[in-house]
């Protein structure tokens, strides 16, 4: 019972406190104007300090990547001295899959037959739903075009309507790790060999995805306490999606790629690795709550007494950005994505619980994880709203209501030099997004660079819509109390609002 | 070699943390007390609330003088940290008429100042005078030629040739009053001027004050033609429609009627270095003719009865 008070009360908070940042600005500027001004330009000076430090990061994580992820990793990993030799490692690359159409899944396959590893180290898991309609023979099809590539093409179907389960991407890699864990104690095959990448349907490595993976497993002294996570990057369509789509989903990138320079702050996302025996440890993936990519750290994190991290790997993945026919069925799938992406608020809940539940962890490590998942859901939730909506509010009804006031002229003109500073870091984004573009297809024309460049001008927009706005809802359910079932991405590639067809031979 | 190097990676890390948190607790305070107006003043080691004013010009790029100095910046700019008071701005471009005004700063507060410069009108020169002019008088006393201005700002004497002004005051008399005036007298002590149906004194001071206090001296339902000074100041004359009357000076509630015109058509003038009064004046039904006294006599004689 007092379990179940807690968890209440750890479900408010992160919303609590959202809401209390953005109801704090409007009702102080109804009642105390000039408290509201001076409390913008303390929150709008913080955010700027705070988006060039992260600029710092995203600078020096880009430079790092773009430095190693061209070595030759399987050279490096060849020669290394290691208690476990790089040829003893066999990966396991997990895609759980659920209506995504067979030409997706199969670019996603031929990608991962292209890397330079020796494909007899790969093991491919086609994780189906059995709530899907002949998932079992869009499988099967699939796994003969690949069977003589790989060291195996395993499929499973996870059936529905499991006790305890959810019907969501945990509980489906949950039960394909499962069924894994079984074929390779027939194989023989040590479990403490084998790394697992947990990726997305539409999810390519970078050709030198497994031998960095191998290396960071082979060279980390505590490779069985550690999660592995590539750089996301969301560039398979990106000729294809509108800018608002592109421009959100490069912020998940930067992102991921500043947070993988706070490694003491480091969490998994989306695809991401981590080594069987762990995985077995903590028994897999959480098949009852809906961000199992996040959550599958903080198990490990427990399990490990806080004596866990997640390793950045030097290597990129490439995705997807979510896309529907149109502009409107994008920006649906979108806001939807995200909300999904922010429901992992619910780490903080999850946490919460078994802090209070374990006695001996240090109180300061508690109240750092807690404050950190707080601190990030809160801000996600916030920033984008008071600097894109709150604050140009306060200025214009500010110039209405008290047009002679000293500080609200001076938070115009701070307001002024802040965006215009900003201009850096807009052209920074231009630059480091630049490097992830693939090379343009033919039919394009040059001028759709243009664009690229005009797309970072929406940042006030999107980030507010599609960044702040689906994580606000997300918190406020949860505060609420009201259960939001799985989201599953559409994935699929579109062209003048019909399906692409892909070309399915090798 | 991945501890060593993810170690000093936290420490360069960590020394940029604190650079960046340090910066928000020393700059934040500083940015948000300067927003507000303060600045620390070294003379007296005090903070003082300052204001600022924002000039905006039609057309932009004007030479701004502030406090009789010229600043650096031309219009449109901002200049802060102005202490709270009274200060002369002044506007100025070539082929443009110059513009003056006298700004109150208040603290925490900013003046937005937004002005629209007249283009010269080639061969003239315009008074150096921004507010609303309702009327001037040309008066010459001794030698002495000035220009009186009646404005919206108060009370202006002006040298012909514009070359000089002084502002003698400000006062509260509004639109309607000051567009009603029609007639002047000054003297050595004392300035009069009146509508149709009332008059006012202004007595002369060396002293600048900020507001000027009109005194009515005296009212009608009839209407004013004309005033004079009379016996050097003794006396104001007031030709009030039919009827002329004297105001003590000292007194102007104590008046008393000096002479009873005929006609409305009548004419009367003083001529105060004869101390003399002339009248025209009706005889008969369509006879007029021209009569003179000695004001003096006409008071004296009178204050005898």
């Amino acid at each position: 019972m007092e379990e179940k008070k807690i968890k209440r009360v750890l479900e408010i908070i992160p919303a609590f406190f959202s809401w209390l940042v953005i109801i704090t600005f409007v009702v102080s500027f109804a009642f105390w104007p000039r408290g509201a001004v001076i409390l913008l330009m303390v929150y709008l000076i913080y955010w700027t300090l705070r988006l060039f430090y992260m600029s710092i990061l995203l600078v020096i994580a880009h430079l790092r990547m773009r430095r190693k992820r061209d070595w030759d990793w399987e050279k490096i990993i060849r020669s290394l001295k290691s208690s476990l030799q790089w040829d003893e490692v066999m990966h396991a690359v997990l895609y759980p899959v659920y209506r995504e159409p067979a030409s997706l899944i199969v670019e996603s396959l031929q990608a991962l037959a292209g890397v330079n590893y020796p494909k007899n180290k790969i093991m491919v898991i086609l994780a189906g739903e059995e709530r899907e309609r002949g998932v079992e023979e869009k499988l099967g099809r699939i796994k003969n075009k690949f069977k003589d590539i790989f060291f195996d093409i395993i499929i499973t179907i996870h059936p529905k309507d499991l006790e305890g389960e959810i019907p969501a991407k945990g509980a489906n890699s949950t039960y394909a790790a499962k069924k894994l864990v079984e074929y390779l104690r027939e194989k023989k095959i040590a479990l403490e060999k084998v790394v697992v990448s947990c990726f997305d349907a539409d999810t390519r490595p970078h050709q030198n995805y497994f031998a960095n993976l191998t290396y960071h497993f082979l060279t980390y002294p505590k490779r069985y306490q550690a999660s592995f996570q590539p750089i996301p990057v969301y560039s398979n369509n990106i000729y294809k999606v509108p800018a608002l789509a592109r421009i959100i989903e490069m912020g998940s990138t930067f992102w991921q790629l500043v947070e993988s320079m706070r490694y003491e702050k480091f969490v998994t996302f989306s695809s991401h690795a981590i080594s069987l025996k762990t995985l077995v440890e903590v028994d897999f993936w959480p098949v009852d709550l809906i961000s199992d990519d996040s959550l599958i750290f903080w198990k490990c994190f427990l399990k490990f007494r806080g004596d866990y991290r997640t390793l950045a790997l030097d290597v990129p993945v490439y995705m997807d950005i979510a896309a529907g026919k149109n502009l409107w069925e994008t920006l649906k799938i979108q806001y939807l994505q995200k909300r999904r992406w922010a429901q992992g608020v619910e780490n903080f809940v999850f946490l919460g619980i078994n802090f209070w539940k374990d006695k001996e962890l240090p109180l300061s490590l508690k109240i750092s994880k807690l404050y950190q998942l707080l601190d990030n859901n809160v801000n996600w939730a916030t920033w984008a709203i008071v600097i894109s909506i709150i604050s140009p509010f306060i200025i214009t009804a500010g110039n209405l209501t008290m047009k002679d006031s000293l500080v609200l002229f001076n938070l115009s003109y701070i307001n002024n030099i802040i965006s215009h500073a900003l201009v850096f870091v807009i052209v920074l984004s231009i630059l480091i997004s630049w490097e992830f573009l693939p090379l343009r297809p033919l039919h394009l024309s040059r001028l759709i660079y243009i664009s690229f460049i005009l797309q970072w001008l929406l940042i006030p927009l999107v980030s507010a819509l599609l960044g702040s706005l689906p994580a606000l809802d997300a918190q406020t359910r949860l505060m609420l109390g009201r259960n939001v079932s799985f989201y599953y991405t559409p994935k699929g590639r579109y062209k003048e609002g019909k399906r692409e067809k892909v070309d399915l031979t090798l | 070699m991945k501890n060593k190097e993810d170690n000093s990676f936290l420490a360069f890390r960590r020394f940029l943390f604190w650079i960046f948190v340090a910066s928000f607790f020393i700059f934040t305070p500083v940015i948000v007390l300067h927003s507000l107006g303060y600045k620390f003043d070294k003379k007296h080691k005090i903070f003082v609330k300052t204001g600022a004013v924002f000039i905006k010009t039609t057309p932009a790029k004007t030479v701004i003088y502030w406090k009789g100095e010229r600043l650096k910046n031309l219009s449109p700019c901002i200049l802060r940290d102005i202490l709270p008071g009274e200060y002369k701005l002044r506007i100025e471009k070539k082929n443009f008429y110059p513009y003056s005004l006298i700004l109150k700063i208040k603290p925490s507060e900013v003046k937005t100042v937004e002005v629209t410069l007249l283009p010269k009108i080639k061969g003239f020169d315009k008074a150096d005078v921004e507010c609303n002019v309702y009327k001037f008088f040309y008066t010459r006393h001794f030698f002495r030629e000035k220009i009186l201005l009646f404005t919206s700002c108060g009370l202006y004497t002006l040298s012909p040739d514009f070359c000089s002004i002084h502002h003698i005051g400000r006062w509260s008399l509004g639109a309607a009053v000051l567009s009603s005036i029609v007639g002047l007298r000054e003297n050595n002590q004392t300035i009069i001027f009146w509508s149709h149906n009332a008059a006012w004194r202004i007595t002369k001071t060396t002293k600048s004050r900020s507001e000027i206090l009109p005194e009515l001296i005296y009212k009608t339902n009839e209407k004013i033609n004309d005033i004079f000074f009379a016996l050097e100041g003794r006396y104001i004359i007031v030709w009030d429609g039919l009827n002329i009357i004297a105001l003590d000076s000292r007194f102007p509630q104590a008046k008393f009627n000096l002479y009873q015109l005929k006609s409305v058509n009548a004419m009367v003038f003083y001529s105060s270095g004869s101390d003399t009064l002339y009248i025209k004046d009706k005889i008969s039904s369509n006879h007029y003719s021209l009569f003179e006294t000695k004001l003096s006599r006409l008071i004296y004689g009178r204050e005898k009865n």
